[in-house]
């Protein structure tokens, strides 16, 4: 709070939407939905129907209250926080849950082995685990949109690491060093996910 | 990560992560719902919207707040502004008109001539607007109601509907491009429509703006002019001169040295700028072996209460042992002069007429070495910051240290400590230093009376830092609603005057108008809310002073009325006349003496107003004099309606000269008056001597007073005066300071721990209390420390509510420190 905010783009987006540009407005809703709605989809024990309600008034909170936000946050950060706040208000019908356990119900020895990541070579039958593909979702929602996005780019759709760093504006340095980041983070909270959800089962 | 989990990571990535996204229906069918909402609420609120951009709260630019707070309870509470470059487009308003206070120059377009106006409104066509201000005007500018910026001599403002932005001169990067740039110290990226330069300070009125870091290493090659990251300051400055933009930095794909073509025009594009005085400096070096072609300069602009200067600095080389500098404060002010290997030289000089000579002697300092440590663990602190304050060319310093990030240049008063928590400061000046110890995540703490050798090292014992106390509360409007985005500032009084520098916390209320600061060093505080407080003209409405205590939050609000009592009336003097612009500080009387209090200022007929004020009984003291304040009368107030309370002050008056034992003028010595009451001693006063050592108490009834004096002066102790009458005239009463040392009473309980929170009453051979502190209480570990009190016998008492009370009995001897060892039980 007392430090200069950073999220001046945000900021440009929110003031353009506000001035009525419907483009920006678009843009925003394409630059955050999907990653809102993984977000919440791992929240929310993985069902959809919940999910979509929880985007959806988020989103609406989002455009409604635009004004508010102040950019001391991300525009990510500030709309997981209006979901967060949905997810709690719709949980006080459940009981609320852990990230770890919201996620189905597993094979024992799968996330024992999970568990282990740190130290032991995943085998093939695990790493095509549905366990295993939910365990990875939730850790990446998990993650700041960069990081995020610098995964996507590189193990989604292929990408280099120089086209990487064309496609965000950015030097091929500073790329590699983002990318480097997003691993050693993803593989920090993976880890500790599959630690929690071994020690639960 | 190690190799096996590395490859792990690899394979989740590859083969186990499949995307969940919601279905092309869905996202379609809320985007067009979405679009929906916002044509909505675009529709509602589509006149003078005003939008809330990234704010500073506080600090960051010269203008203070409360001076008469300050003059009452010593402190100096900081409030700064500044408008920031907007870097990429930092806030979006509509400019609807711009009325000009003063003389300013201004264009549509960049390549418009420049055209002059004086206070006539303009109206804005075109989408672009650049003001700047020539001469001294340092016009203010209205951007659209209800908000303005006041613009420096020799800055810039564009305006347009997309942005704000200011810049002062020098280099600034294309608009629209992300722009990196390789610099001797590594590479620094800039964000769009960032602006390099160095900002000037500036107010706005009633309004936030966010401030930039504009700092910018760039080497500027194929025109002779290099701004290497020593050099920005002096460099800058040369652009204001100048005022034209000597280049412009383009896209870089890959890091590098960047070749800038400066441009020459050849015709200024700005107006004339004011050049500034000319300083010069002859410098010696004492010895002469080791001296260096290189000095800083500071130039330290002294203001008067409320505001508090930044220091400009420059960079110079010495051309035969000369320097030249142009720096645009005027009047009082402090040159530090800084060269590698070289204590800080400081001198005060008068910057009036159009050049200034100072004649510098740069002699060799000492070092002081220690370390930074966690007071919990005694884990060492890296990021330490360790700051001579006796060396420090500024005045005012926030408890985190992010005000060092503005500066143009680090002072060299400054070190930070590094893994091991070790730190060295180098080159300090001959003579007594306070050290200010802070740490973002921890309270600053002091470290007193290191005398400081030349040619020789002082080693410190192990500096604990530990987290204060914190304060949280809520600031309302009139209507009760919370109050977001409001600057709240804490501002430390510093009571024993050890400390040079005037440290302050600060936050910004949240959407639901909370705040909340943390990690603050114990002690009185001035608390204000900016929303109340406009920057320019410090007719404030509410001030309030509060005790922070070691590992507690305390409660600081600033509530709408809630329908309360009003306190009001009018102050007279003897004659009956009213008397306009002094100050009226309301306490409530609390077991501990007087605290929480309330100033505002009496309007010329003399009237003043305190509203929403709750049940209970409470003094009035009235503060005409700087720096001093005596109690008018009490006042009892009830649960609601108005209490109408004239004030008439007494003729009696006391005055007077304290001096040092050496006979000069002992200045920021803090005298509080006692008055004789049945058989008590009641406070009913505190005032501190000027620079010329003179005090004042005005508004004295008849009877018999004393006065416990304390000064900051080395070798000279606190004492209590022998008391004196005062009728309808004035009298006058000179001190001269006794020798003194320091005294540090230690309390602890049976086991040895310490006790907090303990009072320590001090009595003199003839059995009066000397009134040293506001708070007398022992700190986190049981010690309270008096910092001189004159030689001879003392009695020490301690209380504490729930551990009894103790006393001893000390003959203090000078110069070193006396320790008073006290158990309770």
């Amino acid at each position: 709070m007392r430090r200069v905010n950073e999220h001046r783009d945000d900021l440009a987006l929110r003031d353009r939407i506000l001035d009525g540009d419907r483009e920006a407005a678009e843009a925003l809703f394409r630059a955050h939905a999907d990653t809102l709605f993984e977000f919440v989809y791992y929240r929310v024990g993985m069902d959809r129907t919940i999910c979509e309600d929880v985007v959806q008034e988020t989103l609406l909170v989002a455009f409604d209250k635009l004004g508010d936000f102040d950019g001391r946050s991300s525009l990510h950060t500030w709309m997981c926080g209006i979901a967060k706040n949905r997810i709690r208000t719709g949980r006080r019908k459940r009981q609320p849950v852990a990230i770890e356990d919201l996620l189905h119900e597993t094979d024992a020895e799968i996330d024992a082995v999970l568990a282990d990541v740190e130290r032991e070579p995943l085998p093939e039958d695990v790493l095509e685990a549905r366990e295993t593909r939910e365990l990875v979702g939730a850790a990446l929602s998990s993650l700041p949109p960069n990081y995020r996005r610098a995964l996507a780019d590189k193990y989604l759709e292929g990408l280099s690491v120089p086209e990487t760093a064309r496609r965000e504006g950015v030097g091929v340095k500073a790329a590699e060093s983002t990318l480097h980041r997003a691993k050693q983070a993803f593989g920090r909270v993976f880890a500790l996910l599959a630690k929690r959800r071994g020690e639960a089962t | 990560m190690n190799p096996v989990f590395e490859r792990n990571v690899e394979e989740l990535l590859r083969r186990a992560w499949k995307p969940v996204r919601p279905s092309p229906e869905f996202e379609e069918r809320l985007l067009a719902r979405c679009l929906g909402r916002l044509d909505a609420a675009i529709d509602g609120s589509r006149a003078a919207r005003t939008v809330r951009g990234p704010r500073v709260a506080v600090a960051r630019g010269p203008a203070l707040i409360a001076a008469s707070v300050l003059a009452m309870v010593g402190a100096v509470v900081l409030s700064r502004f500044v408008l920031g470059p907007g870097g990429d487009e930092a806030r979006t308003v509509s400019v609807a008109d711009l009325h000009a206070l003063g003389r300013v120059a201004w264009r549509g377009a960049a390549d418009d001539a420049w055209r002059s106006t004086e206070g006539e409104p303009l109206d804005l066509a075109g989408a672009r607007l650049e003001v700047a201000t020539p001469a001294q005007t340092g016009a203010l500018v209205r951007l659209d109601p209800g908000r303005s910026a006041a613009l420096e001599p020799s800055s810039w403002a564009i305006f347009g509907p997309e942005s704000i932005q200011l810049t002062c001169g020098a280099v600034r990067a294309e608009v629209g491009s992300r722009t990196r740039v390789a610099t001797p110290a590594g590479d620094l990226w800039v964000s769009d429509h960032a602006a390099l330069a160095i900002l000037r300070a500036s107010e706005v009125d009633g309004d936030l703006i966010e401030v930039v870091p504009t700092l910018a290493i760039v080497r500027v090659d194929g025109a002779g002019i290099a701004l290497g990251s020593e050099e920005l300051a002096s460099d800058t400055v040369h652009f204001l001169q100048s005022g034209r933009i000597l280049g412009r930095i383009a896209d870089v794909e890959e890091p590098g040295r960047e070749t800038i073509a400066v441009e020459d025009s050849g015709e200024p594009s700005t107006p004339a700028l004011d050049p500034g005085i000319e300083l010069r400096g002859r410098v010696a070096f004492v010895p002469a072996e080791g001296a260096v072609n290189e000095v800083v300069v500071w130039v330290l602009p002294h203001f008067e209460l409320p505001k508090v200067a930044t220091p400009e600095v420059f960079v110079c080389e010495l051309t035969d042992g000369a320097f030249v500098v142009r720096p645009h404060a005027r009047g009082e002010c402090r040159i530090f002069v800084e060269a590698q290997g070289r204590a800080i030289w400081e001198s005060k000089i008068e910057l009036e007429s159009d050049t200034a000579t100072v004649e510098v002697e740069l002699a060799c300092g000492g070092t002081v070495r220690g370390f930074v440590v966690d007071a919990e663990t005694g884990a060492p602190l890296a990021g330490a910051l360790v700051i001579s304050e006796r060396d420090m060319p500024h005045a005012v310093i926030d408890v985190d240290g992010e005000l060092l990030d503005e500066f143009a240049r680090r002072p060299r008063a400054v070190a930070s400590t590094l893994g091991g928590g070790a730190f060295t400061l180098t080159d300090l000046s001959a003579g007594y230093h306070v050290l200010r110890i802070g740490h973002p995540d921890y309270a600053p703490t002091w470290a007193t009376r290191i005398e400081v050798v030349p040619g020789a090292a002082v080693e410190l014992e192990p500096i604990e830092l530990g987290h204060g106390g914190g304060a949280r509360g809520r600031v309302e409007r009139l209507d009760g609603s919370g109050w977001p985005d409001v600057g709240v500032i804490l501002s430390r009084i510093e009571m024993t005057r050890e400390s040079a520098l005037m440290t302050y916390g600060e936050a910004l209320t949240d959407a639901d108008g909370s705040f909340a600061i943390d990690n603050l060093p114990p002690g009185f505080y001035v608390a204000l809310n900016l929303g109340e407080q406009p920057n320019e003209d410090p007719e404030w409405s509410r001030v309030v002073q509060v005790f922070i205590k070691e590992g507690e939050t305390t409660q600081v609000d600033f509530l709408a009325p809630a329908g309360r009592c009003q306190v009001t009336g009018v102050v007279r003097d003897a004659q009956g006349q009213p008397v306009r612009d002094c100050k009226i500080a309301m306490a409530p009387m609390g077991e501990e003496g007087w605290q929480l209090w309330t100033v505002v200022p009496s309007d010329a007929q003399g009237r003043f107003e305190f509203g929403d004020v709750a049940p209970g009984s409470y003094g009035l003291f009235v503060n005409r004099v700087f720096e001093t304040m005596t109690f008018a009368r009490h006042v009892e107030v009830g649960e609601t309606g108005e209490v109408v309370v004239d004030l008439v002050l007494p003729p009696g008056r006391v005055s007077g000269i304290v001096r040092g034992r050496d006979g000069e003028p002992a200045g920021a010595t803090m005298l509080v008056l006692q008055k004789l009451d049945a058989d008590d001693w009641d406070f009913c006063g505190k005032g501190e001597t000027d620079v010329r050592g003179r005090y004042e108490f005005h508004g004295l009834r008849d009877g018999r007073y004393r006065l416990s004096i304390v000064s900051r002066h080395h070798g000279s102790g606190a004492f209590n005066s022998d008391s004196f009458t005062v009728g309808d005239d004035a009298i006058e009463q000179d001190f001269e300071l006794p020798s003194g040392a320091p005294l540090r009473v230690r309390v602890t309980d049976p086991n040895g721990a310490p006790v907090l929170r303990a009072r320590v009453r001090i009595y003199d051979g003839q059995g009066r209390e000397l009134f040293y502190q506001i708070e007398p209480f022992t700190d986190v570990r049981g010690e309270l420390t008096v910092v001189a009190i004159r030689e001879g016998s003392w009695r020490i008492r301690v209380t504490h509510p729930e551990r009894g009370s103790a006393q001893s009995d000390v003959d203090v001897v000078a110069p070193d420190e006396n320790v008073v060892d006290l158990v309770l039980r």
